[in-house]
């Protein structure tokens, strides 16, 4: 018992001991800590940040150790006591490191980052850290567009880290052990040998108000991980002894997506679609469920009823986890690929799919290949198996939105109740919801010349399907504008706003991803305080503009992202990369050579 | 059913009970016992544990059973699937409620003075009453019934035996009660020492259930 739990509420958060810890006394020469700026419950969650944990330990002279973000009881603790923010794994403050990577998962975590540096006593400017600090490195996928924070991280990390995070460390390992290498020296040497990389300080751009007048003289390019079945896979997962968000164990059976859905990023940031073999996906299962005792499992990828293998995995998987009290949990499944075979032997908890909007017509328009055909055959299929909840994702203020599309999602929720009388097997009542979230027109995609909606439209919309909704015995619920609004001008933002996401922490901002801790008021003052033009951050694009973005190269080009867009506006679909390759520019760096999508063609 | 027992120290002092209960189960399944699942929607091994304890009171004497047909001795296996903290130390073969039966805990109390604070406090008085903070609320009350021993170890340390289970005393509520009236400052450690079921020590009783069994 010490001090620290009569103030601190669930004290492990930030002294970890999880199982699966690696060796952290090894002989050392390259210190990594890698952090996430959200709560240790949403940041244990994250996949990409367990694997390059794995990666980063398994390599001879490096020790990786964790950091998340503290909640105001830890940090009242620490500040009390003229004590750093530290390391999990060895309670080392974070200054003496040689890396801290932050993995930015959503851009609403970048308060969070100011947070966290000030907390362990590092500057948050990047020309204000010398020799003596830690570089502090950005990775995941708002690293897309990293120009909202450019002035604060060294270096950021686009695209999938496994190969070359080997050989940046073990570069860096070699040139300070051998000479003791400036940090100047090193950026330089990573920003010339590594096109993955990207060293804002040596890369100046020029704005006009929020208006790009000139780019970083350099190309960012998103590095992609080729072979699924070969790529550093971590083969358990650390178990924490407290409940985290995801407590589960986490096999990923593909990368990429082949549906092209407009209005999705992740869609086309993590193309092209890569799977694993099935053999090679039910090892790494079998290896996670017992190196870590889960009794859960889940089958994860942006869709996972897509992966050409999920039957033969199934097949073998359903036996094993019976066998050993595993629940398997299939996440992402589309409408048009669902199997009710697919969730067989399983608990009848809930189904959720995303048919996004209420009408075929705008489902065209986001290129959301599914019908209504697609939507009641699925639940036909699924209420026949037993299952009595559903939930429904939609989206508010998509392009061309009319209110028909909002009238149509209400439609879509009455005939699902209409459909569960006529097919139910349970003898449990539907429990039906519908959620509505506000569409965020982000870079990377075909909309991201589209303005966000109006909060007056949106707020109008939402009211409309809750006045309807009332008495329905349907739970509807909708997410906050002002948080889209402000996630959408950190998504689109570009170096001008950047001073201003420093003033809006300084103002209170924190833990912004958290509906209960945003306020948007403190971004609000620290526009109005740095001269940031928000609403045309957020407003609609002309197709030539220059885009704080475009020089980071994702490998789809920008003339197949405007075609979609054109497209787009004449409701005109493009199919699935599992029927046709549809040109999007990955095949001309060397992709897609033996697949469309997750379809083999030799 | 085994009965374990396992020690709570270093950072797993700092998991909650009910947490506490979701790790073991996982280690369960990573050492292999081969335990027995309840029924219904959402079956899960059936485990006891000893009294809880409360969060940061570290310990080297917690116990768990499970309800299994193993007989062989699981304690390397166990030990090589355990956390940080988590050190299995024995292991019984016999039927006993831990919740019901272990009803006294002693502890070792650590912090500057607090040695001398229980030598001058006439713990064994009775009525003997603590004040304790109860989320937020001040209350007071006769304890008197619920200390069954306290010793003085050194200037900085004692061993005291309480109430546990059902009807208990919280070790961290009679130190900073100590620690109030003393005027003693500073960070402090709670470290449970021994169970026992009334007089009994744990690990004497569970033998003996076991030569019964």
């Amino acid at each position: 018992m010490t001090k620290l739990t009569e103030t601190v509420l669930k004290p492990y958060r930030y002294f970890g001991g999880e199982y699966n810890v690696p060796d952290m006394n090894k002989q050392c020469d390259v210190r990594f800590c890698m952090c996430v700026a959200d709560s240790y419950e949403v940041g244990m969650s994250n996949l990409g940040v367990r694997i390059l944990y794995y990666l980063f330990n398994s390599l001879e002279g490096v020790v990786c150790e964790r950091c998340y973000a503290p909640f105001e009881d830890y940090e009242q603790y620490l500040r009390s006591r003229n004590m750093p923010l530290c390391s999990l794994e060895t309670q080392r403050p974070l200054k003496d490191f040689d890396f801290v990577g932050f993995s930015m998962q959503y851009e609403m975590c970048y308060s969070n980052v100011f947070y966290m540096l000030e907390l362990a006593g590092i500057p948050v400017l990047s020309e204000q850290r010398g020799e003596d600090m830690p570089f502090i490195v950005g990775g995941g996928p708002c690293t897309v567009n990293p120009e909202p924070m450019y002035k604060y991280f060294d270096f950021f990390f686009i695209g999938e880290g496994e190969t070359p995070w080997k050989n940046i460390i073990e570069d860096y390992k070699k040139q300070k052990t051998q000479y003791g290498v400036k940090k100047s020296e090193f950026l330089r040497y990573v920003d010339e040998n590594y096109e993955c990389i990207y060293v804002p300080s040596l890369h100046p751009a020029l704005y006009e108000k929020e208006q790009v007048k000139s780019l970083p003289d350099r190309r960012a390019w998103r590095n992609v991980e080729e072979d699924m079945n070969a790529v550093f896979t971590p083969q358990t997962q650390l178990v924490p002894s407290m409940e985290i968000v995801h407590d589960r164990a986490v096999a990923e059976l593909f990368r990429g997506c082949a549906n092209g859905c407009r209005f999705c990023q992740a869609g086309f940031i993590y193309r092209p679609v890569r799977e694993r073999t099935p053999d090679n996906a039910f090892e790494l299962c079998k290896a996670l469920l017992e190196s870590t005792g889960y009794d859960e499992l889940s089958l994860n990828s942006l869709s996972t009823s897509d992966y050409s293998g999920l039957t033969e995995l199934l097949t073998r998987l359903y036996p094993y986890a019976e066998a050993h009290h595993v629940q398997l949990n299939l996440p992402s499944m589309r409408l048009d690929s669902f199997k009710g075979q697919f969730a067989r032997g399983n608990r009848k908890s809930s189904l959720t799919f995303a048919p996004e909007a209420g009408t075929q017509r705008l489902r065209d328009v986001i290129n959301k290949n599914i019908t209504d055909e697609d939507i009641f055959g699925t639940l036909s299929e699924a209420f026949g198996e037993g299952y009595s909840s559903v939930k429904l994702y939609f989206m508010l203020g998509l392009p061309t939105e009319t209110q028909e599309d909002v009238e149509g999602i209400y439609d879509i929720a009455l005939r699902v109740k209409a459909l569960y009388k006529k097919t139910r097997v349970s003898a449990k009542p539907l429990r039906l919801y519908v959620s509505t979230s506000t569409f965020i027109p982000k870079p990377f995609t075909p909309f991201q010349w589209c303005a966000l909606a109006s909060a007056e439209d949106v707020s109008a919309k939402q009211r409309y399907l809750a006045d309807s909704f009332k008495k329905s015995g349907v739970d509807f619920s909708y997410n906050d504008y002002d948080c889209s609004f402000m996630e959408a001008v950190l998504a689109r933002g570009g170096r001008s706003i950047a001073d201003a996401l420093y003033v809006a922490y300084k103002d209170g901002a924190r833990f912004d991803a958290w509906n209960d801790r945003f306020d948007f008021q403190h971004y609000r003052k620290a526009f109005e305080q740095c001269g940031v033009d928000a609403a045309q951050i957020v407003g609609a694009k002309q197709l030539d503009e220059t885009l704080p973005w475009d020089f980071v190269d994702i490998g789809v080009t920008k003339k197949y992202f405007q075609n979609e867009y054109l497209k787009a506006m004449r409701g005109a679909t493009t199919p699935s990369c599992n029927k046709q390759c549809n040109g999007c520019g990955l095949s001309a760096h060397g992709y897609c050579k033996n697949t469309h999508g997750n379809t083999k063609i030799c | 059913m085994l009965i374990f027992k396992f020690t709570k120290t270093g950072p797993s002092a700092l998991v909650s009970h009910v947490d506490n209960l979701r790790a073991v189960t996982y280690l369960m399944r990573r050492a292999g016992v081969n335990a027995q699942y309840s029924q219904g929607f959402n079956p899960h091994i059936e485990l006891g544990f000893s009294p809880p304890i409360p969060l940061g009171v570290e310990s080297f004497a917690e116990y768990v059973s499970v309800k299994t047909t193993d007989r062989a001795d699981m304690l390397p296996k166990l030990n090589a699937v355990s956390p940080a903290g988590v050190s299995f130390t024995a292991q019984w073969r016999a039927e006993v409620n831990l919740a019901a039966k272990f009803n006294r805990a002693q502890y070792r109390f650590e912090t500057d003075g607090i040695g001398n604070a229980v030598a001058a406090s006439r713990l064994d008085s009775a009525p003997y009453r603590i004040t304790y903070d109860d989320r937020g609320v001040s209350v007071t009350k006769d304890v008197s019934g619920k200390i069954f021993a306290s010793e003085r170890i050194n200037r900085n340390a004692a061993v005291v035996t309480l109430a546990a289970g059902n009807d208990n005393l919280r070790p961290d509520r009679l130190l900073l009660h100590l620690m109030n009236e003393y005027k003693l400052t500073g960070d402090y450690r709670i470290v449970k020492l021994a169970a026992f079921a009334d007089e009994v020590p744990a690990d004497d009783f569970l033998s003996q259930a076991e030569q019964v069994g």
